[in-house]
Protein backbone atom coordinates (compact mmCIF):
# COMPACT_ATOMS: atom_id res chain seq x y z
CA UNK A 1 0.00 0.00 0.00
CA UNK A 2 1.49 3.19 -1.03
CA UNK A 3 0.73 6.79 0.97
CA UNK A 4 1.29 9.98 -0.18
CA UNK A 5 4.07 11.73 1.97
CA UNK A 6 2.96 14.29 4.23
CA UNK A 7 4.87 17.30 4.51
CA UNK A 8 7.17 16.90 7.09
CA UNK A 9 5.88 20.39 9.45
CA UNK A 10 2.04 18.52 8.48
CA UNK A 11 2.20 15.95 11.04
CA UNK A 12 3.37 18.55 13.97
CA UNK A 13 1.57 19.81 16.63
CA UNK A 14 1.13 23.41 14.50
CA UNK A 15 -0.26 21.91 11.42
CA UNK A 16 -2.78 19.62 13.20
CA UNK A 17 -4.07 22.52 15.20
CA UNK A 18 -4.15 24.30 11.73
CA UNK A 19 -5.94 21.88 9.91
CA UNK A 20 -8.05 20.86 12.54
CA UNK A 21 -9.11 24.39 12.88
CA UNK A 22 -9.76 23.99 9.71
CA UNK A 23 -11.65 21.00 9.61
CA UNK A 24 -14.28 22.04 12.43
CA UNK A 25 -14.91 25.67 10.73
CA UNK A 26 -16.14 23.43 7.62
CA UNK A 27 -17.96 21.06 9.74
CA UNK A 28 -19.36 23.42 11.23
CA UNK A 29 -20.44 25.72 8.32
CA UNK A 30 -21.66 22.29 7.10
CA UNK A 31 -24.44 21.86 9.83
CA UNK A 32 -25.29 25.51 9.71
CA UNK A 33 -26.13 24.79 6.34
CA UNK A 34 -29.01 21.62 6.56
CA UNK A 35 -31.55 21.46 4.42
CA UNK A 36 -35.12 23.29 5.29
CA UNK A 37 -36.22 19.74 5.25
CA UNK A 38 -33.82 17.73 7.66
CA UNK A 39 -34.18 20.61 9.89
CA UNK A 40 -37.78 19.89 9.84
CA UNK A 41 -37.25 15.98 10.30
CA UNK A 42 -34.74 17.31 13.21
CA UNK A 43 -37.38 19.47 14.82
CA UNK A 44 -39.92 16.56 14.55
CA UNK A 45 -38.05 14.28 15.85
CA UNK A 46 -36.34 16.74 18.90
CA UNK A 47 -40.68 17.27 19.92
CA UNK A 48 -41.32 13.39 19.34
CA UNK A 49 -38.57 12.50 21.95
CA UNK A 50 -39.72 15.25 24.66
CA UNK A 51 -43.72 14.29 23.84
CA UNK A 52 -42.83 10.30 24.30
CA UNK A 53 -40.67 11.03 27.49
CA UNK A 54 -43.35 13.01 29.19
CA UNK A 55 -46.08 10.62 27.71
CA UNK A 56 -43.85 7.77 29.84
CA UNK A 57 -43.12 10.14 33.26
CA UNK A 58 -46.71 10.65 33.19
CA UNK A 59 -47.89 7.19 32.77
CA UNK A 60 -46.72 5.65 36.09
CA UNK A 61 -48.26 8.79 38.40
CA UNK A 62 -51.87 7.71 36.35
CA UNK A 63 -51.48 3.97 36.60
CA UNK A 64 -51.04 4.69 40.15
CA UNK A 65 -54.96 5.37 40.44
CA UNK A 66 -55.83 1.98 38.67
CA UNK A 67 -54.70 -0.46 41.44
CA UNK A 68 -56.12 2.08 43.84
CA UNK A 69 -59.58 1.61 42.32
CA UNK A 70 -59.15 -2.15 41.92
CA UNK A 71 -58.39 -2.27 45.64
CA UNK A 72 -61.23 0.40 46.14
CA UNK A 73 -63.41 -1.79 44.17
CA UNK A 74 -62.35 -4.90 46.09
CA UNK A 75 -63.17 -3.86 49.96
CA UNK A 76 -66.53 -2.40 48.70
CA UNK A 77 -67.44 -5.56 46.95
CA UNK A 78 -66.12 -7.46 50.36
CA UNK A 79 -68.42 -5.60 52.51
CA UNK A 80 -71.37 -5.29 50.20
CA UNK A 81 -70.80 -9.41 49.76
CA UNK A 82 -73.98 -11.55 50.80
CA UNK A 83 -73.49 -15.21 50.76
CA UNK A 84 -75.93 -16.77 48.28
CA UNK A 85 -77.61 -18.81 50.98
CA UNK A 86 -80.10 -15.98 51.52
CA UNK A 87 -81.44 -16.41 47.95
CA UNK A 88 -83.58 -19.88 48.25
CA UNK A 89 -85.14 -17.70 51.30
CA UNK A 90 -86.10 -14.74 49.20
CA UNK A 91 -87.43 -17.47 47.06
CA UNK A 92 -89.21 -19.51 49.46
CA UNK A 93 -90.75 -15.83 50.84
CA UNK A 94 -91.95 -15.05 47.02
CA UNK A 95 -93.83 -18.51 46.51
CA UNK A 96 -95.09 -18.23 49.92
CA UNK A 97 -96.50 -14.85 49.15
CA UNK A 98 -97.80 -15.70 45.77
CA UNK A 99 -99.66 -18.98 47.38
CA UNK A 100 -101.46 -16.72 49.91
CA UNK A 101 -102.26 -15.01 46.74
CA UNK A 102 -103.66 -17.72 44.77
CA UNK A 103 -105.67 -18.81 47.69
CA UNK A 104 -107.27 -15.45 48.09
CA UNK A 105 -108.56 -15.34 44.83
CA UNK A 106 -109.51 -19.05 44.91
CA UNK A 107 -112.04 -17.53 48.38
CA UNK A 108 -113.13 -14.90 46.22
CA UNK A 109 -113.70 -16.76 43.53
CA UNK A 110 -115.80 -19.31 45.53
CA UNK A 111 -117.67 -15.62 47.22
CA UNK A 112 -118.24 -14.48 44.35
CA UNK A 113 -119.82 -18.25 42.81
CA UNK A 114 -122.27 -17.92 46.09
CA UNK A 115 -123.15 -14.72 45.43
CA UNK A 116 -123.89 -15.12 41.94
CA UNK A 117 -126.02 -18.32 42.89
CA UNK A 118 -128.24 -16.26 45.82
CA UNK A 119 -128.97 -13.52 43.50
CA UNK A 120 -130.47 -16.09 40.57
CA UNK A 121 -132.09 -17.41 43.60
CA UNK A 122 -133.56 -14.25 44.67
CA UNK A 123 -134.31 -13.78 41.15
CA UNK A 124 -136.39 -16.83 41.12
CA UNK A 125 -138.09 -16.47 44.11
CA UNK A 126 -139.22 -13.48 43.03
CA UNK A 127 -140.47 -14.16 39.37
CA UNK B 1 -40.03 16.36 36.57
CA UNK B 2 -39.14 16.92 33.08
CA UNK B 3 -37.58 20.51 32.17
CA UNK B 4 -38.75 20.09 28.16
CA UNK B 5 -37.92 24.19 27.54
CA UNK B 6 -34.39 23.72 29.05
CA UNK B 7 -33.93 19.73 27.20
CA UNK B 8 -35.54 21.58 24.07
CA UNK B 9 -32.38 24.26 23.89
CA UNK B 10 -30.18 21.65 24.44
CA UNK B 11 -31.61 19.03 22.07
CA UNK B 12 -31.86 21.97 19.28
CA UNK B 13 -28.03 23.08 19.79
CA UNK B 14 -26.69 19.51 19.06
CA UNK B 15 -29.17 18.62 16.52
CA UNK B 16 -27.40 19.83 13.76
CA UNK B 17 -23.85 18.54 14.41
CA UNK B 18 -25.24 15.07 15.53
CA UNK B 19 -27.12 14.37 12.57
CA UNK B 20 -23.96 15.43 10.36
CA UNK B 21 -21.62 13.39 12.52
CA UNK B 22 -24.15 10.34 11.90
CA UNK B 23 -24.68 11.36 8.23
CA UNK B 24 -21.45 11.23 8.20
CA UNK B 25 -20.89 7.59 9.70
CA UNK B 26 -24.29 6.15 8.13
CA UNK B 27 -24.25 7.83 4.23
CA UNK B 28 -27.94 7.87 4.47
CA UNK B 29 -29.81 11.27 5.91
CA UNK B 30 -32.63 9.07 6.76
CA UNK B 31 -30.70 6.27 8.82
CA UNK B 32 -28.77 9.31 10.39
CA UNK B 33 -32.25 10.74 11.64
CA UNK B 34 -33.47 7.78 13.14
CA UNK B 35 -30.07 7.84 15.23
CA UNK B 36 -30.28 11.11 16.27
CA UNK B 37 -34.12 10.65 17.44
CA UNK B 38 -33.28 7.15 18.91
CA UNK B 39 -29.92 9.19 21.08
CA UNK B 40 -32.40 12.16 22.03
CA UNK B 41 -34.97 10.20 23.45
CA UNK B 42 -32.38 7.87 25.28
CA UNK B 43 -31.54 10.73 26.46
CA UNK B 44 -34.51 12.28 28.07
CA UNK B 45 -36.36 9.54 29.09
CA UNK B 46 -32.82 8.26 31.41
CA UNK B 47 -30.67 11.56 31.95
CA UNK B 48 -33.17 14.45 31.96
CA UNK B 49 -33.01 14.33 35.46
CA UNK B 50 -29.19 14.83 35.71
CA UNK B 51 -27.51 18.34 36.03
CA UNK B 52 -27.69 19.98 32.69
CA UNK B 53 -24.00 20.34 32.22
CA UNK B 54 -24.17 16.17 31.96
CA UNK B 55 -26.09 16.22 29.38
CA UNK B 56 -24.12 16.80 26.26
CA UNK B 57 -21.11 14.05 27.21
CA UNK B 58 -24.26 11.66 27.82
CA UNK B 59 -25.80 12.70 24.37
CA UNK B 60 -22.33 12.15 22.17
CA UNK B 61 -21.99 8.97 24.61
CA UNK B 62 -25.43 7.54 23.25
CA UNK B 63 -24.81 9.21 19.93
CA UNK B 64 -21.73 7.15 19.28
CA UNK B 65 -23.06 3.99 20.98
CA UNK B 66 -26.04 4.01 18.35
CA UNK B 67 -23.45 4.78 15.44
CA UNK B 68 -21.80 1.55 16.82
CA UNK B 69 -24.49 -0.26 16.67
CA UNK B 70 -25.59 0.53 13.33
CA UNK B 71 -21.80 -0.27 11.85
CA UNK B 72 -22.02 -3.37 13.69
CA UNK B 73 -25.65 -4.55 12.33
CA UNK B 74 -24.43 -3.01 8.44
CA UNK B 75 -21.32 -3.13 8.16
CA UNK B 76 -20.88 -7.20 6.65
CA UNK B 77 -16.85 -6.74 6.03
CA UNK B 78 -16.00 -5.06 9.95
CA UNK B 79 -17.84 -8.15 10.93
CA UNK B 80 -15.99 -10.70 8.95
CA UNK B 81 -12.98 -8.50 10.59
CA UNK B 82 -13.67 -9.36 14.03
CA UNK B 83 -14.22 -12.60 13.17
CA UNK B 84 -10.72 -13.28 12.67
CA UNK B 85 -9.89 -11.12 15.75
CA UNK B 86 -8.67 -8.10 13.25
CA UNK B 87 -8.80 -5.14 15.25
CA UNK B 88 -8.65 -1.33 13.57
CA UNK B 89 -5.60 -0.77 15.94
CA UNK B 90 -3.36 -3.67 14.21
CA UNK B 91 -3.46 -1.70 10.50
CA UNK B 92 -0.33 -0.33 10.10
CA UNK B 93 0.69 3.17 10.92
CA UNK B 94 2.19 5.04 7.55
CA UNK B 95 5.02 6.69 8.25
CA UNK B 96 5.51 10.20 7.23
CA UNK B 97 9.47 10.45 5.49
CA UNK B 98 10.55 14.32 4.20
CA UNK B 99 9.04 17.96 4.13
CA UNK B 100 6.76 19.18 1.11
CA UNK B 101 5.76 22.40 1.98
CA UNK B 102 4.01 24.80 4.86
CA UNK B 103 1.02 23.33 7.05
CA UNK B 104 -1.15 25.88 6.33
CA UNK B 105 -1.15 25.32 2.88
CA UNK B 106 -2.26 21.65 3.55
CA UNK B 107 -5.10 23.55 5.70
CA UNK B 108 -6.35 25.27 2.91
CA UNK B 109 -6.29 22.58 0.20
CA UNK B 110 -8.93 21.31 2.41
CA UNK B 111 -12.50 21.39 1.12
CA UNK B 112 -16.24 20.04 2.85
CA UNK B 113 -16.05 17.61 0.01
CA UNK B 114 -12.54 16.23 0.44
CA UNK B 115 -13.20 16.26 4.06
CA UNK B 116 -16.48 14.14 4.00
CA UNK B 117 -14.53 12.05 1.26
CA UNK B 118 -12.10 11.51 3.59
CA UNK B 119 -13.59 10.86 6.82
CA UNK B 120 -15.79 8.50 4.58
CA UNK B 121 -12.87 6.12 4.08
CA UNK B 122 -11.96 6.11 7.84
CA UNK B 123 -12.82 3.26 10.11
CA UNK B 124 -15.78 4.32 12.07
CA UNK B 125 -13.58 4.81 15.33
CA UNK B 126 -11.25 6.94 13.81
CA UNK B 127 -13.79 8.75 12.36
CA UNK B 128 -16.07 9.30 15.66
CA UNK B 129 -12.66 10.29 17.93
CA UNK B 130 -11.87 12.56 14.95
CA UNK B 131 -15.25 14.24 14.95
CA UNK B 132 -15.89 14.29 18.84
CA UNK B 133 -12.22 15.72 19.71
CA UNK B 134 -11.78 18.33 16.23
CA UNK B 135 -15.29 19.24 15.50
CA UNK B 136 -16.94 18.60 19.22
CA UNK B 137 -13.97 19.93 21.03
CA UNK B 138 -14.35 17.00 23.76
CA UNK B 139 -10.50 16.59 25.73
CA UNK B 140 -9.14 13.14 25.50
CA UNK B 141 -10.27 11.87 29.03
CA UNK B 142 -14.10 12.98 27.54
CA UNK B 143 -13.87 11.22 24.42
CA UNK B 144 -12.14 8.20 26.03
CA UNK B 145 -15.38 8.36 28.26
CA UNK B 146 -17.81 8.42 25.27
CA UNK B 147 -16.19 5.95 23.11
CA UNK B 148 -15.56 3.47 25.94
CA UNK B 149 -11.88 3.10 25.08
CA UNK B 150 -8.81 4.30 26.95
CA UNK B 151 -7.39 7.19 26.43
CA UNK B 152 -4.18 5.80 24.88
CA UNK B 153 -6.79 4.61 21.69
CA UNK B 154 -8.09 7.90 21.35
CA UNK B 155 -4.69 9.90 20.77
CA UNK B 156 -4.35 6.75 18.58
CA UNK B 157 -7.09 6.96 16.59
CA UNK B 158 -7.28 10.55 16.10
CA UNK B 159 -3.60 10.69 14.73
CA UNK B 160 -4.47 7.96 12.27
CA UNK B 161 -7.20 9.85 11.69
CA UNK B 162 -5.70 12.94 10.89
CA UNK B 163 -2.53 11.47 9.09
CA UNK B 164 -5.21 9.94 6.21
CA UNK B 165 -7.33 12.54 6.02
CA UNK B 166 -4.03 14.86 4.87
CA UNK B 167 -3.23 12.46 2.95
CA UNK B 168 -6.69 12.68 1.28
CA UNK B 169 -5.90 16.08 0.89
CA UNK B 170 -2.65 15.67 -0.97
CA UNK B 171 -3.39 12.45 -3.14
CA UNK B 172 -6.40 15.05 -3.93
CA UNK B 173 -4.40 18.19 -4.80
CA UNK B 174 -1.83 15.82 -6.92
CA UNK B 175 -4.57 14.68 -9.00
CA UNK B 176 -6.23 17.93 -9.75
CA UNK B 177 -3.02 19.15 -10.58
CA UNK B 178 -2.68 16.56 -12.95
CA UNK B 179 -5.61 16.81 -14.28
CA UNK B 180 -4.47 20.46 -14.61
CA UNK B 181 -1.54 19.51 -16.99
Amino acid sequence: MTHTELPGNADSDEAMDVFAARARTLLTESADHLDGDTLSRLHRARSAALDSAEGRRRMPWHYAFVPAGLAAALVVGVANYQPPATLPGAYDEAMGQAVVEELDLLQNMEFMAWLALQEEGADGSSS
Amino acid sequence: MLNRSQLDTFLSGVERAAFRMADIATRNPDDALDIVQDAMMKLVEKYADKPAEEWRPLFFSILQSRITDYHRRHSRTRRIFSWFGKEEEDEPMPEVVEPVGPAELLAQRLTLESLIEGLDALPPRQQQVFLLRTWEGFSVAETAKIMKCGEGSVKTHLSRATAALKRAVLEQGEEDSNDAH
